[in-house]
């Protein structure tokens, strides 16, 4: 089994090797996309697997890392998370303003990534994560807030 | 490694939701002062999409259906639509869900948000 390293810096995998070679033929992995091996815990370049040479483009093996295509790719996770459902339990429990900001991101990933445009749907899927942290952490210190302030108003009426 | 980190993180939200159940049956939101506020209704005093949450899983768990769907139908109509969603783009990833289907969730929720707050039935019926 090997795990890669995609474009976005995640990891996919376990993958048998059959799996990976079809990637490489998708385009979804390069010679410089870095993997691990089986029995093994070390990042290297695709390139130096051996049993990999036969599947890789000629033209891919001098290419810089090339952006994940999203096209194809049945069976695999989707290489750009869109928090979809964190956006929505955010805009429910925490913060409604940021949490609906957070959705509209999470609809961009998806209508860029549709679109073909994996480079900005990263940019949107980066800017979702952010609006759910943000909506996440305003809702966490404002019912800090108001649970000191209950213990507070509970304290002085002793 | 990744598998057992998908476990662990299984078992945490399965516990947190026997917690929250508990909690919920025995002690109801408008009594008890540690359940999470919604900062927008403290905020502008106008219900939140979201608003009346708690208490509809309260009445439910209470068999008091008839009032939770008045608490927050929204959540009626969307916790199974979203399961659905769920087992549907599972495997493909909710990145693949076509975008528009995104943007109407967003307009039922803000619509939603906006004539639960008219003072007119039969949306008043549903500003709890």
């Amino acid at each position: 089994m090997y795990k890669i390293l995609g474009a976005d810096q995640r990891e996919y995998g376990p993958v048998t090797a059959d799996q990976l070679r079809q990637w490489i033929t998708e385009g979804r992995a390069n010679s410089q996309t870095m993997v691990q091996g089986p029995d093994s815990t070390e990042w290297k370049p695709l390139s130096s697997f051996a049993e990999f040479a036969g599947v890789m483009p000629a033209a891919a093996a001098t290419a810089p890392v090339a952006p994940t295509s999203y096209a194809g790719m049945g069976g695999a996770q989707p290489p750009v998370p869109n928090y979809l459902w964190q956006s929505i339990v955010v805009t429910a429990c925490c913060c409604l303003p940021f949490g609906i900001a957070a959705i509209v991101f999470a609809a961009q990933v998806n209508s860029k990534l549709a679109a073909g445009d994996v480079q900005g749907a990263m940019e949107s899927s980066r800017k979702a994560k952010m609006w759910c942290w943000i909506a996440f952490g305003l809702g966490l210190v404002s019912n800090l807030a108001f649970v000191a302030m209950s213990f507070a108003a509970q304290w002085f009426e002793r | 490694m990744r598998d057992r980190r998908h476990h662990l993180m299984y078992a945490a939200v399965v516990a947190g939701l026997c917690l929250a159940v508990f909690l919920l049956y025995f002690f109801p939101p408008t009594e008890t002062r540690f359940y999470p506020r919604c900062i927008f209704h403290a905020v502008t005093g106008l219900e939140c999409p979201g608003c009346g949450s708690l208490r509809a899983a309260h009445s439910v768990l209470h068999g008091e259906f008839a009032t939770a769907f008045r608490l927050n139908p929204l959540l009626f109509i969307l916790l199974p639509l979203a399961g659905l969603t769920w087992v549907v783009y599972r495997p493909a990833g909710l990145s693949a869900i076509p975008a528009k289907w995104i943007w109407a969730l967003l307009g039922v929720i803000i619509a939603f948000g906006v004539l639960r707050n008219l003072p007119l039935a039969p949306f008043s019926y549903f500003n709890p």
